[in-house]
């Protein structure tokens, strides 16, 4: 299916590319398309973005998030568009903490996009839901707050 | 008339049938008589013949897997059977001399044979020649009433007794290390009435030497001829036997796999010891000698078992050792143990270089951590089980392999030339601080730095009865290892003499290694203080490279020799964009836009910086000089990894 899906990708037929992933579950489209944005770049984005036009949840934008954190990070722009998607996955669905982790990222980055009060007071949400989380203590241990 | 001669002839055949029927119900009574006063009958359902013979040749005293100790139980209780049967008719015999015997001997044969005889002897019965005269004799105690057999029987039994004992000094005559011991004190005689006398000797080496040495980058001139005096000369001719055996080893295809890589250990011993033999140090070389021989005894030993008891063998490494576990009752059978352990070993320090190749640092740290704790004494062998009970039986093993692991390490890395170029200078510090420097660099590999190695190297050779004595309490198949290690440790004198001489060797090279460190210090600074090794041309080449290398950091920086690939591949697009101003890596580079140094810091920070998570994103992070290092990555196709970004932090 893959092959398929990134054909279908490739050249922009995104109503059919969603009939393919209709059968999978958000999750795994997640995977899939993990794997494909590392070739076909924008277009995977922008197909995440149809899907998000066809229905606004969290988990898409959270996926939109992940994808200019990392693979397209290097366009100009892409962090200031991941942490619009990354703020409305938290909203969507705020108690998923892990969308959180992902906004405190964007503070963790060179642009630190994400301003150092609002770090911090997310970082502290985090650890009430879940005290072990790594992206928390770390931003909270570089700005010098004890745990 | 004829009625009467009827009648009697009716009488003769009543007559004669009567007799008939009295005849052979007598005869039935007879046979019925004999069959029940029958001494020796043996046991019904089971092949005499077959019993006999697995009796006598099978592993009597063997206590095995369980299926070998059913049958040995069931065959023993046949035994018992038809001892208390011979019993029973030796005492009810109204010949004399049959009871002497069994009063003499206090039990049947079978009994007299376990409880009397030596276990080397009882190990022998399973010699062919043995099993016949065996099976004969038994036979033969079927016509136990008549006395011309019971006699044969007696001078029978004492002359197999005669005989098993003769092959037991035989053996013992036979026996390589004792033919050493001698000669090694005959040439020590004969040194002592002219010890100034030395002559040059040659040697014959074999092709299978040869190959040997070639396959090693050797010298065979150098084990050719040997001038010095009659020691060094018996010491050579051993380093030529032990190269003999290693080879035949080698090229035999031995059964027991492992011993393929102890050969090249062996090898390296033997070179090692010759250049010290050459060099003078006589009382060294013999070390090195003396560890060969026990290690050659010990596959021996190992190869020997896989012979007799393939089954045991064929239930794996720690199924054998537990079976072999068993059986140390003598010291032939603790070599066979400590020889398992050195191959185990080899498998140990493998799976840990396989743990290292397949990127499982974490756990491999982990793993590292534990046996640290267990060997140092911070982790108790309970709180191990609880915290990892699936892993626990390997941690325990790993750290008996980690214990042992300075023996062997030695033995694969000592450098002939070093060693030689040091020996022919005449220094035995200089020698001393070549080992040292080959010692280090060997656990260096292990440990990653030569301080580290060194440390463990110490702690390696305090906790070998530590860990033997902690395992002793984990388990039975633990057990049988930490019995076989303390018995090497402890009771098996020529191999713990021999591993002593290198733990001693390793400790005594591990306190020379301060001073030789100050001799190389003097050494590099031009002041002398001894010998100068010479130069390692690709040393050298190295330390060039990476001294270029630092000039591109502000402040030193180590591991930054190779370039990871998945960083190298990253497109210029995304160097352009790692490179940013804002990526502030003016901090730690002189030049902020030379790709190739920012490189090598992100590849030592994938290499060793904590990794932790942001939801989908992965983050290490490092400690570089003052800054701390920051990538992101994650995994995509076929677990690649793919790196997006890396900076220097800035808040």
């Amino acid at each position: 299916m893959n092959k398929l899906l990134q054909e279908k990708i490739h050249l922009g037929q995104f109503f059919e590319a969603k009939q393919l992933v209709n059968k999978v579950s958000k999750e795994n489209i997640f995977l899939i398309l993990k794997e494909l944005v590392y070739t076909e770049k924008l277009a995977v984005y922008s197909f995440v973005c149809f899907l998000l036009t066809q229905e606004n949840n969290a988990v898409y934008h959270a996926m939109a998030a992940h994808f200019l954190a990392l693979p397209l990070c290097a366009y100009e722009g892409a962090y200031s568009l991941g942490l619009f998607h990354a703020r409305e996955a938290v909203r969507l669905d705020p108690d998923d903490v892990t969308n959180k982790e992902l906004l405190l990222l964007f503070n963790r980055i060179p642009e630190h996009l994400l301003g150092k009060e609002e770090a911090i007071r997310i970082a502290k949400e985090i650890l009430i839901a879940k005290p072990e989380s790594y992206a928390a203590r770390e931003v909270l241990s570089d700005y010098g707050i004890r745990l | 008339m004829n009625k009467r001669i009827r009648l009697m002839l009716l009488s003769l055949c009543a007559f004669f049938g009567c007799l008939v029927v009295a005849s052979n119900f007598e005869s039935s009574l007879r046979c019925g008589s004999v069959e029940e006063q029958r001494p020796f009958s043996r046991p019904t359902g089971i092949a005499s013949e077959t019993l006999w013979q697995s009796l006598s040749s099978g592993p009597r005293y063997y206590s095995g897997p369980p299926e070998i100790d059913d049958v040995l139980g069931r065959r023993r209780a046949q035994e018992r059977a038809h001892d208390q049967r011979l019993w029973e008719h030796t005492y009810s015999s109204p010949n004399i001399e049959t009871a002497g015997y069994a009063q003499q001997h206090g039990e049947s044969s079978a009994q007299h044979l376990m409880v009397h005889e030596p276990e080397e002897v009882v190990e022998l019965v399973k010699k062919q020649e043995i099993n016949k005269q065996y099976i004969v004799s038994t036979k033969d105690q079927l016509a136990w009433n008549n006395l011309a057999y019971q006699e044969k029987i007696s001078a029978t039994m004492q002359s197999r007794h005669d005989n098993l004992v003769a092959y037991y000094k035989q053996y013992q005559n036979e026996d390589s290390r004792a033919q050493h011991s001698a000669r090694r004190y005959d040439a020590l005689k004969g040194h002592l009435k002219a010890p100034g006398m030395r002559r040059n000797q040659e040697f014959e080496l074999s092709d299978a030497v040869n190959v040997l040495l070639q396959e090693h980058d050797l010298d065979a001139l150098a084990y050719e001829s040997l001038f010095g005096n009659q020691l060094q000369h018996v010491v050579h001719q051993e380093f030529i036997d032990i190269l003999e055996d290693t080879a035949q080893l080698r090229y035999n295809a031995s059964k027991f796999e492992d011993t393929r890589s102890i050969t090249t250990t062996l090898t390296r011993f033997v070179d090692a010891g010759s250049v010290h033999n050459n060099a003078g140090y006589v009382d060294k070389s013999f070390a090195f000698a003396d560890f060969c021989w026990g290690v050659l005894e010990c596959i021996e030993s190992i190869n020997q078992f896989n012979r007799d008891f393939s089954i045991a063998v064929a239930k794996g490494t720690w199924q054998g050792c537990k079976n072999l576990g068993h059986k140390i009752v003598h010291p032939i059978e603790t070599l066979g143990n400590m020889a398992h352990g050195l191959a185990q070993l080899c498998q140990l320090t493998a799976t840990f270089f396989d743990d290292i190749r397949k990127g499982q640092q974490a756990q491999y740290s982990q793993n590292m951590r534990d046996i640290d704790d267990l060997c140092e004494g911070r982790l108790t062998l309970e709180q191990l089980w609880q915290r990892d009970k699936g892993a626990f039986k390997g941690k325990c093993n790993k750290a008996l392999g980690y214990a042992w692991s300075t023996a062997t390490f030695i033995g694969q890395n000592l450098e002939r030339e070093k060693i030689l170029c040091a020996a022919q200078k005449g220094s035995e510090i200089a020698t001393e601080m070549a080992l040292t420097h080959a010692t280090c660099g060997a656990m260096g590999s292990l440990f990653k730095t030569a301080g580290s190695g060194l440390a463990g190297m110490i702690r390696a050779g305090d906790n070998v009865p530590k860990i033997g004595s902690i395992l002793a309490s984990a388990d039975g198949v633990a057990a049988s290892i930490a019995v076989g290690s303390l018995s090497v440790a402890q009771e098996t004198a020529f191999v713990a003499e021999a591993i002593g001489s290198v733990a001693q060797g390793t400790m005594r090279a591990a306190s020379v290694f301060d001073e030789a460190h100050v001799i190389v210090s003097r050494i590099a600074s031009g002041g002398g203080g001894g010998p100068p090794l010479p130069p390692d041309p690709d040393e050298v080449e190295k330390a060039a490279r990476l001294a270029e290398l630092q000039k591109k950091f502000k402040v030193p920086i180590e591991g930054i020799e190779e370039i990871d690939p998945n960083v190298a591949r990253l497109s210029v697009h995304n160097q352009n964009h790692i490179l940013a101003d804002h990526h502030a890596w003016a901090r730690l580079v002189k030049d902020p836009d030379d790709w190739d140094a920012v490189a090598r810091i992100i590849t030592k920070v994938m290499k060793e910086g904590e990794m932790g998570p942001y939801k989908t994103v992965w983050q290490k992070t490092l400690q570089v000089g003052q800054e701390k290092v920051a990538v992101i990555f994650d995994y995509g196709l076929k677990n690649r990894i793919e790196i997006g970004n890396a900076w220097v932090v800035t808040k």
